[in-house]
């Protein structure tokens, strides 16, 4: 593992906290007092994959660094 | 006004008795500069990729340049995979911070009922403040639509006089204001005139 790499991770794991944080509070806000009717489970469900396919994407590019990192770019 | 079932809606504290009348959110205008902001900052990479090509500056070359600096196996793909990993955080972070901003237009909210005006304000993620006025302790109300955007869209404020030294009760940038406004002095109006047919039943008795 390079040192890049690891900047990288640090940063990663940086932002996933601050934004699990802002998300957790986001969700339990829309749940606990959204209306009968409302929008906004609608918005919640179109957020939550909108989200879900950039967790995987960030997710992957980072294990893809983590991998060439430890075993070069023929991976 | 209400896109929302009247009846369905219940909120913490609602009499038995107690019937919502109107449930105001903010005209949709009011959302469309936060949403100008995200869709500036979804472009924005794309944006300064094409302006920065045209100053030839290749982002992806000064990756390159610092994972070769670092020593890094294949500093090529390296800074490929960084690429994406940078976007899709940012991209991440933008999702988020729209959230946030739709949160804090959409759980505005005013409900009036036969009995008072509750008024929710969201303001942004952490802070909601809750203030109610009973209609009996309402002076005067008045709509306005100020400018050009506001009577164009047919929206505006409501500002409503309380009685005694309390501040006036404002409910911003809702739809058809002067409807809302009237329909304030209705439900008050209602209520004295029950309240007087009440009295006036217990002194017969």
């Amino acid at each position: 593992m390079d040192l890049l790499f690891a900047i990288t991770l640090i940063v990663y794991a940086l932002l996933m906290l601050v934004l699990l944080v802002f998300n957790v509070m986001a969700i339990r806000h829309i749940l606990r007092y959204r209306f009968k009717g409302d929008v906004s489970m609608g918005v919640l469900l179109g957020y939550v994959l909108v989200i879900a396919v950039l967790v995987l994407v960030t997710t992957f590019s980072l294990m893809a660094l983590g991998v060439s990192s430890f075993i070069g770019g023929g991976v | 006004m209400s896109p929302v079932d009247l009846d369905a809606i219940r909120f913490p504290g609602q009499q038995t008795d107690e019937r919502v009348f109107l449930f105001l959110r903010r005209h949709w205008i009011s959302f469309v500069g936060p949403v100008l902001i995200v869709m500036v900052m979804v472009l924005l990479p794309i944006i300064m990729t094409v302006f920065l090509r045209y100053l030839t500056f290749d982002m992806e070359s000064v990756l390159v340049n610092i994972f070769q600096g670092f020593d890094s196996i294949d500093p090529g793909l390296r800074a490929k995979q960084m690429l994406v990993f940078m976007y899709s955080a940012y991209y991440f972070f933008v999702a988020s911070y729209f959230l946030v901003l739709w949160l804090d237009y959409y759980f505005d909210i005013t409900i009036v009922t036969n009995e008072r005006i509750i008024d929710i304000s969201q303001i942004g993620l952490f802070n909601r403040v809750v203030s109610e006025l009973y209609l009996t302790q309402i002076q005067d109300v008045s709509g306005n639509q100020k400018g050009f955007l506001q009577n164009l869209f047919h929206y505006g404020d409501v500002i409503i006089q309380t009685a005694g030294g309390k501040n006036n009760f404002v409910i911003d940038h809702v739809s058809d204001s002067y409807g809302v406004a009237r329909k304030i002095v209705d439900l008050q109006e209602a209520l004295m005139e029950r309240r007087i047919s009440v009295d006036d039943a217990v002194k017969v008795e």
